[in-house]
């Protein structure tokens, strides 16, 4: 399996090379709701990935308006002369395009919630992709069953938030323009809803494209790590909403882990970070289809 | 200007029926397995037979909605459901799964795919990915404004299915697991509590900024595109779908005759002026629950498309009575009761081939010929003295306001 980070910030990228880090997924401040690199960020980016031997991955990951498809175009264009070894995609329009214009990259389908299955996989790579990424909400069990069926081909988001929906309305600024407040949380990574009768405390990220909810926990998988490392393709450690203090204990985890230690350096992690909600996410928990 | 179908939802024969007889084009239904919303009765396999039946009867269309989210163990029996929906005769079915759409083309390829909406399918490149791999129709994102509509619908030579009322996610269809968060409940194998009605409090690092009185709420008003319909004819849309598999008999009738007079009206008359959308939405508002507006098609949602505090828009009119039969010679019709009402009431009938006919509630008399002055028994059956001829399945509604 190979271990990839999604780039928060330019200066981490030298860092995250001295771990046993194969790569790095980034964005930048199009087509994408939570990366704010811009092109010449983007461009210096790519060339420091050379530099530090990181493979580099970009995220397409929100959905396309039919109005947009010129300006994609032009920032496929644009990618393509970066040369990354791939794209993660959450819109079947990218990929269209992408192989249209015989632009030769890995395209990694990840929409998310919608890759719940082993046929589904099985038909979207037999389709000519290159590889798919596991839904968040299904069982440990489904997920190892998608990549053994599927085998090279299978990636998992293995560390962090995961997100719980995605839309394209800007629910705090609408809020608070409702309410009559001047309040703007635009872009902001502290932002926090606690539904009133609960008490998870659940990232709320309003970007340019809509605004993402995400869970309350940070989903920890050290303890399954060796099932991961002999059936995923590529491991995602998803840094958003992460302290910079807590990604890098956790990228030199990763860096020893193996299945000796997986249990100890993950009950360590939980007490280090007390304060912290790790959880196995779905893993364990199947959700019920009946209301 | 084409034909354009009205599809219309049914949760269980009745419904379906009713939708038929009240002009739909088309129904989608679910079966008892592989289907959203794990509420609605949904379909034995015979109840889709029936209503096949039914429908070639008036030559309209049955789809059945296959279109969960699925995990490996729930495609057991998912070929032998396939086949047999073709051999009773159902002309296609909605589904999120491309996997199921490959092996319907493969074992039981009589049957029409549509690409459900929870594929989120908001431009033509995406359109066109989908039909490569053997859609028939793509029902398109609720997210998608009418301009782009208009623009896709020229770039695709594939038939194109829009909603045009009722319920919306507040995120991306198939995209949201709240529900599986708050609930364990999956969002996206029909389980969804909708967790987006619900309120929250909104803490900026660890400041509250929400209001105390008048929490987030990310729902969303109901859709309503009555003034969007002659564009969606004109710009070739292939199916206008109304949203609902919830939603009462009543419901239904009244949705699926007013888009069936206004689409017929747009189509005879060669469009549509703003008097008479007014017209359409004061009848529509007889069977709203919901604050409703134009959602994406107008393009931005701004606050003004959110329900803060607000869950149900208060209707016009109160359904109250089933017509089962017509006396002629007495002026009575035999009804079954759905809500209350008294003599003096003033109702209105409605039904297939009537529009909207008022009457004061004058005699009312139980099976036993008892004279009554208040009914308040659903389910009841009962003699009403009409001024007028009514029909069986016609249904008749107090005037609130």
């Amino acid at each position: 399996m190979e271990l990839l980070v999604t780039l928060k910030k330019f200066e981490h990228l030298k860092k995250l090379s001295d771990y046993k880090v194969d790569g790095v997924i980034l964005g930048a401040n199009i087509f994408s709701n939570r990366y704010r690199f811009d092109l010449d960020e983007l461009k210096k980016l790519a060339l420091e990935c050379i530099i530090y031997n990181l493979d580099m991955y970009v995220a397409i990951d929100v959905m396309i308006e039919e109005y947009d498809r010129s300006l994609l175009k032009e920032y496929l264009e644009f990618l393509h002369f970066l040369r990354p070894k791939g794209i993660y995609f959450a819109d079947l329009g990218v990929y269209r395009t992408i192989r249209e214009m015989g632009f030769a990259t890995q395209m990694i389908y990840d929409p998310h919630t919608l890759i719940t299955n082993s046929l589904d996989a099985e038909f979207l790579l037999h389709q000519g992709m290159d590889g798919v990424v596991a839904a968040r909400e299904i069982t440990l069990d489904e997920t190892i069953a998608i990549a053994k069926n599927n085998p090279g081909a299978v990636d998992m988001q293995i560390f962090g938030y995961l997100r719980a929906s995605s839309s394209k309305r800007h629910f705090l600024h609408n809020y608070f323009e409702y309410i009559g407040r001047d309040i703007d949380l635009s872009g902001k990574e502290d932002v926090r809803i606690i539904e009133d009768t609960r008490d998870y405390r659940m990232p709320i990220y309003e970007g340019r494209y809509g605004t993402d909810i995400y869970t309350d926990y940070i989903l920890c998988t050290y303890k399954e790590h060796p099932q991961f490392e002999k059936y995923l393709k590529r491991g995602i450690i998803d840094s958003l909403f992460i302290e910079d203090e807590v990604l890098f204990r956790v990228l030199r985890d990763y860096k020893y882990l193996n299945e000796d230690n997986a249990y100890l350096l993950e009950n360590n992690l939980k007490l280090a970070y007390g304060d912290l909600n790790f959880d196995k996410g779905y893993l364990y928990a199947k959700t019920n289809i009946t209301k | 200007m084409n034909k354009i179908e009205l599809l219309a939802p049914a949760k269980d024969l009745q419904k379906a029926k009713t939708a038929i007889r009240y002009g739909a084009d088309a129904v989608y239904l679910g079966g008892k397995q592989f289907s959203l919303r794990s509420r609605a009765s949904n379909f034995e396999i015979e109840d889709i037979k029936e209503i096949v039946a039914f429908a070639k009867e008036y030559r309209r269309k049955v789809y059945v909605t296959v279109n969960i989210v699925f995990h490996d163990d729930d495609f057991k029996g998912i070929i032998a459901y396939l086949r047999t929906l073709a051999d009773i005769g159902v002309d296609g079915i909605i589904i999120e799964s491309l996997a199921v759409m490959a092996l319907c083309k493969k074992y039981a390829p009589a049957l029409e795919c549509h690409i459900s909406t929870q594929l989120s399918s908001t431009n033509s490149d995406a359109i066109r990915q989908l039909k490569m791999y053997g859609a028939d129709r793509v029902v398109l994102a609720r997210e998608v404004a009418m301009s782009e509509i208009e623009v896709i619908a020229q770039r695709v030579d594939i038939p194109l299915e829009v909603f045009i009322h009722g319920g919306m996610c507040s995120n991306y269809s198939g995209r949201c697991t709240l529900s599986n968060r708050m609930t364990l409940r999956d969002a996206n194998r029909g389980g969804c509590a909708q967790s987006c009605r619900w309120k929250y409090r909104i803490y900026d690092n660890d400041r509250l900024v929400s209001d105390r009185e008048c929490l987030l709420s990310m729902s969303s008003k109901d859709l309503r595109a009555t003034s969007y319909i002659e564009r969606l004819i004109r710009a070739n849309v292939a199916s206008l779908k109304i949203e609902g598999r919830m939603k009462s008999d009543y419901y239904i009738a009244q949705v699926t005759k007013t888009y069936r007079n206004m689409i017929d009206e747009i189509m005879i008359g060669n469009g549509i002026d703003a008097r008479r959308i007014a017209y359409y939405d004061r009848e529509l508002d007889k069977a709203e629950n919901r604050p409703s507006d134009d959602g994406f098609l107008s393009g931005h949602a701004d606050h003004s498309k959110h329900l803060y505090g607000v869950n149900g828009a208060g209707v016009t009119h109160e359904y109250v009575a089933y017509v089962k039969d017509f006396d002629l010679h007495t002026g009575r019709a035999l009804i079954e009761v759905r809500n209350k009402f008294t003599k003096g009431d003033i109702l209105e009938v409605f039904g297939p081939d009537m529009n909207n006919e008022r009457f004061k509630v004058e005699d009312i008399f139980s099976l036993d010929e008892e004279v009554l002055t208040v009914v308040n028994q659903p389910m009841e059956m009962l003699w009403i003295r009409v001024p007028f001829m009514v029909k069986p399945h016609y249904m008749i509604r107090k005037v609130i306001r």
